[in-house]
Order: C-alpha cells, then structure tokens, then sequence
C-alpha cells in the first residue's frame, strides 16, 4: 500500500498506525514499514506529482494500491466528514479522472477538484484539494485504476472557512478518520491480491526456469506451460519431473508439453 | 444492484434517465461530459471492476445499426445487429466482451427513438425481403430489463414492423417481460447453453440449465417463438455423453413447431482479445485447452472444433429439420457471440 500525503500533519496518524519508520529517502521523506509505505508530498500538484513518481519508481511493483489522503475544503460537507473523491477535476483543465468505484463502503462519495491556490470560497457541492489530480494522473502509470483511491477529511467549508482552520486540529481529523478508512484499505489490499500472481505460481515458474538455460522465447513459454500446469490443477512434482528429466532447454519444453497434453481437457 | 450511475450531462434531462435514476434512488450520481472517458481509459482491470460494475447512462451517436457477417444469420439474407447496452450482467469466462472493452461498466444509450428511426430505415431498403435485427452481440438482451426496459420498448415496436425481424439473445431466466406481452411471430428469444457440469464451471452468475430450460419451456407455450444457440461448443471430458444430455433436456418439453431455429458456434476469439482474457484470468483450466492461434483467431484445434461440431449437428439432426439448424461462423465478425 502506497500513500502520498502532502503534510507531516496529516501522515503522522498514519505513520503512528502502521509503525512506519522513515528511511534515509531524498529528496521526499519516506516512511515504510516493509509492506506500507508513504512519501510525503509537500503541498501542490507539481510536488505531489514529483513525489508520486519517486514513490513509484523507489519501489516499481505492478498493481498495489495507491491512496492519496489529506484534509480538503468542501462546499457543503461538514468539516470532519469523511469523502472518497468520485470524480477527480482540475482547475488547469487536465482531464477529469474517475476512480473506479469498485468497492463499496460507506463514507461520503462526492467530487474533487484540484485547484493551484488555497480556495476561500466554495462555488460547488464538492471538494477541494492542491494535489489529488497530479497524484491520480502518475499514480495510474503504476498501478490499475481500481487500487488508485483519494480520500479526503474536510477541514473547512463555506461555514468554517479556511482563515478560520486551527491548522493544529490537522493530526486529529485525520487520526479521527483512519479507523473509517482501514476497512477501505483492507479491501483495497484484497483485490490487488487477486490481479497479483500468485507465490506459489511465481515459485513454480522461478523452479522450473532454473532447470536449463533457457532462452528468452523459451523462458516465456516455460511460464506460459507452467501457468498451464497451475491451471489444470497438476502436481508441481510431476511438472519439474518433466523438464529435469530432459537432456537440452528444447526437449525439456516438448517433454512438459506433451505431459500437459492428456490433461488439457475442461473437467 | 447498481449502487454508482454515471450519466453523460447531456442525458440527464431524458425521461427514460429520469425513470432509470427513480428507480434507483440510493445511487451515486456522477456526471461526466462523455461516457467514454469513464469507459476508454487505459489501465482499468476489467475483473476488479466485474466485481461491482457501474451503470454508464450515454446517448449513442453515428450509424447505430451495424451490418453482421453472412454467416452468422439464422435464415435471412438481410442481417444486422445493434447495441443499445455494452457489456452484461453475467461474467462467463469464454465471453468476448472481456478482451475487447477496457471496461465492466455498464453502457446503456437511453436514445432508443434514434435505434428504431435507424431499423425502420434498413427495414425499407427492403420490402421484400425481411431485415433481421440482433440485439444480444455485446450484452444480454433481457439479463438487465428489469434496468433498461430495453424489450418492454421495443417489443411494441416490432409488433408494428412486420417486415422486421428481432433476435433476443439471453441467458436470462427472468422472461416476465416476455410473459406480459403477446407473443410476437417476428421475435425470436434466443437461449444460449452450454452443459450443465460446463456452465457451472464458466458461466459465473448465470441462471442455472434447467431454469433457463424451465423459462424457454414457458415462453414457447406462450406462442413466443424461441431459438437454441449451443454456442460456444466447450472442448470438456465426456464431451458426447454431456452434450447428447443437454440436447435431451432441450427438446424434452419443447414442441418442434415453437423452435424457430438452433445455431452452433465453436470457442473462437480474436487472439488480441484471447491475450486479455488470459492476462486477467490465468488459472482458468478453460484457457489451458487445446488451444491453437489460426489467422487473427484463437480457437480450439481445427480437429477438435470439427469433430465436435459434426457430433452436435448429427445430433441436433435427429431433433430438428435441417433448415432450422445455423452453424455460425466466426471468421469475420468479433468472435464468440453472447
């Protein structure tokens, strides 16, 4: 799991949560606690975007969740609600980006849009941020639309605004928040595991690779037979037989081919 | 249940969104200026989202009625399809719809006036002979009617184009619209099957056999002229035994005169597509078949899918007369159909 966060304020619950311990990270600080990890952004898109992809770059696994978290203004929401962004605009015209709903939960769902100043008054029904855009538009170069998330704590609205904000009650919003969203997070977790090979399947094909020098075609149709062989529900013993058992890279392939063969009909 | 509808700003005005959004009333509403930039974008995973598909309300623009291969008729020479829904309510494994739309959503184009100007239209090039309209290519044609009321508004119209011809394609078992109204003699309600011990293992969320069995029993008795679609024939043990099973239970209760017309296709997709289908399901068994890559298809090896399809024929002759027997191919056309 992935957080981009913009100020210490609101990642400290978070870092408290997880037991994140910062690393020796430039030029954006980093905390990690092996599975979790959370760059802090500083405030704005240009910097949110710069430090999405440093995150995404530091640690380049395909498919994990990413969240964006922080307080926002909103137009009518009071301040504390907790949002999930539905729809994300931008105030420099950037193409509106739509996380995709698929999971349920029970917080607020309204739209985002993401300004370059602070917004003092709230000409629409929905939320405002400095970053959620810029971290959407990298986020999605790294992982499935699905496991890209933004929510938002309202800190102020036209009632409560920003001048007013006691920048101090920033660590409690969020704090207050994060039992609401651990529920979100956990899902957000179980569907990367689904669209993530499984280890079992990477072992096998890792052990089997192992057998023979193959080249880079046969190496991918190893992992394709082997994939194969996961499918049709066969012993491993009985694949890795097959292929240790052959003379060259070549026969090995044929061998595990022809083994799969006489199963490869729908039970 | 749909709980997000998005709604292109354009359509929200339409009485048939207005009736949609009634009926939905605990919904997310979430406007957007085209429903394709929720549906287009890169990077959506299709099996996340096939977990809680969202409803897309657009308005389709350009030709809406689409010519279809010649080979994929069921007795017309004048053929063509249309979509007024993309994707279904069903998640079966060899569906095509998979590899082809980057999305799960839901698109459903409310402008159905403008699917019927065009089908009058095509209807008139030819009165002489009947023009065949498909409506079940890239979704199910009755699995969402309780949300689209996608047959309550057309069957009313049909029943005035006699010269039209309608194919509903469906795995559907809920076929109460179909019961309310009187039976069409230009309708044909298509139901698709596959093996009972294979649609358990593929077709995710689709009524079972025997209620859609059950549901085709019932609109035949009606009068509602119904058709067979044994498509796509799945490669499976004791491939004869379980097909000469569902034949049997096909034919057990349905009169000869009420079937209008089976058709068999075999598992072929365009191999573009098939590399998704993959990609999202990878410890599928279905995909480990005997799988070959011929042309710009990938389909079960040619000796697999002829002997198989003559098995299903030469059975299928012993039930129906053979003019009433299609054998779709898929040669030119997007792949396996619904």
């Amino acid at each position: 799991m992935n957080f981009v966060v913009a100020l210490k304020a609101e990642a400290s619950p978070i870092i408290e949560c997880f037991k994140l311990a910062r690393e020796n990270a430039n030029p954006f600080p980093l905390y990690t606690n092996g599975h979790h990890r959370l760059v802090l952004s500083g405030v704005g898109k240009e910097l949110s975007a710069k430090a999405t992809r440093y995150l995404g770059n530091r640690s380049p696994l395909p498919n994990h969740p990413w969240l964006n978290l922080g307080i926002a203004g909103h137009g009518c929401l009071e301040p504390g609600t907790i949002f999930v962004a539905n729809r994300i605009l931008d105030d420099e015209g950037e193409r509106p980006f739509y996380p995709t709903p698929s999971i349920r939960h029970d917080l607020e769902s309204t739209a985002l849009k993401t300004t370059c100043a602070p917004v003092s008054r709230y000409p629409e029904p929905i939320g405002y941020d400095m970053e959620a855009s810029a971290f959407c538009s990298v986020a999605s170069s790294f992982s499935v639309r699905e496991l890209i998330q933004v929510i938002k704590v309202v800190s102020d609205n036209p009632d409560h605004p920003i001048d007013s904000f006691d920048r101090s009650s920033v660590h409690t919003l969020i704090e207050n928040a994060i039992p609401a969203i651990i529920p979100l997070l956990d899902k957000m977790e179980e569907h990367a595991r689904k669209i993530t090979p499984s280890l079992e399947l990477t072992a096998r094909i890792e052990a089997c690779l192992s057998t023979h020098p193959f080249s880079e075609t046969q190496s991918h149709q190893v992992r394709k037979l082997v994939t194969h062989a996961q499918a049709l529900n066969l012993p491993e013993e009985g694949v890795l037989n097959a292929l240790t058992g052959a003379e060259s890279a070549k026969q090995a392939i044929t061998r595990l081919g022809e083994s799969l063969a006489k199963h490869r009909k729908l039970s | 249940m749909i709980e997000v509808i998005y709604h292109e700003e354009g359509v929200l005005d339409d009485p048939r969104t207005q009736d949609i959004l009634e009926r939905h009333p605990r919904a997310t509403l979430i406007p957007c200026a085209h429903y394709k930039d929720v549906f287009n974008p890169k990077g959506q995973n299709f099996r996340l989202q096939k977990e809680r598909p969202a409803l897309i309300l657009a308005r389709q623009t350009g030709s809406l009625v689409h010519p279809i291969p010649q080979t994929y008729g069921i007795g017309g020479t004048r053929n063509f399809y249309f979509s007024h829904l993309l994707n279904c309510l069903y998640d079966c494994r060899y569906c095509f719809l998979q590899g082809m739309f980057p999305s799960a959503h839901y698109v459903l184009f409310i402008n159905y006036d403008d699917f019927k100007e065009e089908i009058i239209s095509k209807t008139k090039d030819s009165e002489v002979r009947p023009s065949w309209f498909f409506s079940g290519y890239d979704c199910d044609s009755l699995a969402l009617e309780s949300v689209t009321g996608f047959a309550d508004s057309f069957l009313p119209f049909f029943a005035d184009q006699p010269n039209a011809r309608l194919e509903l394609r469906t795995k559907s078992s809920n076929v109460r619209i179909l019961e309310k109204n009187d039976p069409l003699a230009n309708v044909v309600t298509a139901f698709s099957f596959t093996p009972e011990e294979i649609s358990e293992q593929l077709e995710h969320k689709v009524p079972s056999v025997s209620s859609r069995i059950r549901a085709m029993e019932k609109i035949a008795r009606l009068g509602w002229p119904v058709g067979l679609r044994i498509d796509p024939l799945i490669d499976c043990k004791n491939f004869e035994e379980r097909y000469r099973a569902l034949f049997e239970k096909l034919f057990s209760n349905l009169s000869p005169e009420a079937v209008h017309s089976v058709s068999l296709g075999t598992f072929r997709v365009p191999v573009s597509y098939f590399k998704k289908m993959e990609k999202l399901h990878p410890e599928e068994p279905l995909f480990a078949g005997h799988l070959e890559k011929r042309g710009n298809f990938t389909g079960y090896r040619e000796e697999i899918e002829r002997k198989r399809s003559a098995f299903c024929r030469n059975e299928l002759l012993k039930r129906i007369p053979e003019e009433k027997l299609f054998q779709c191919e898929t040669e030119e056309s997007n792949g396996t159909p619904k």
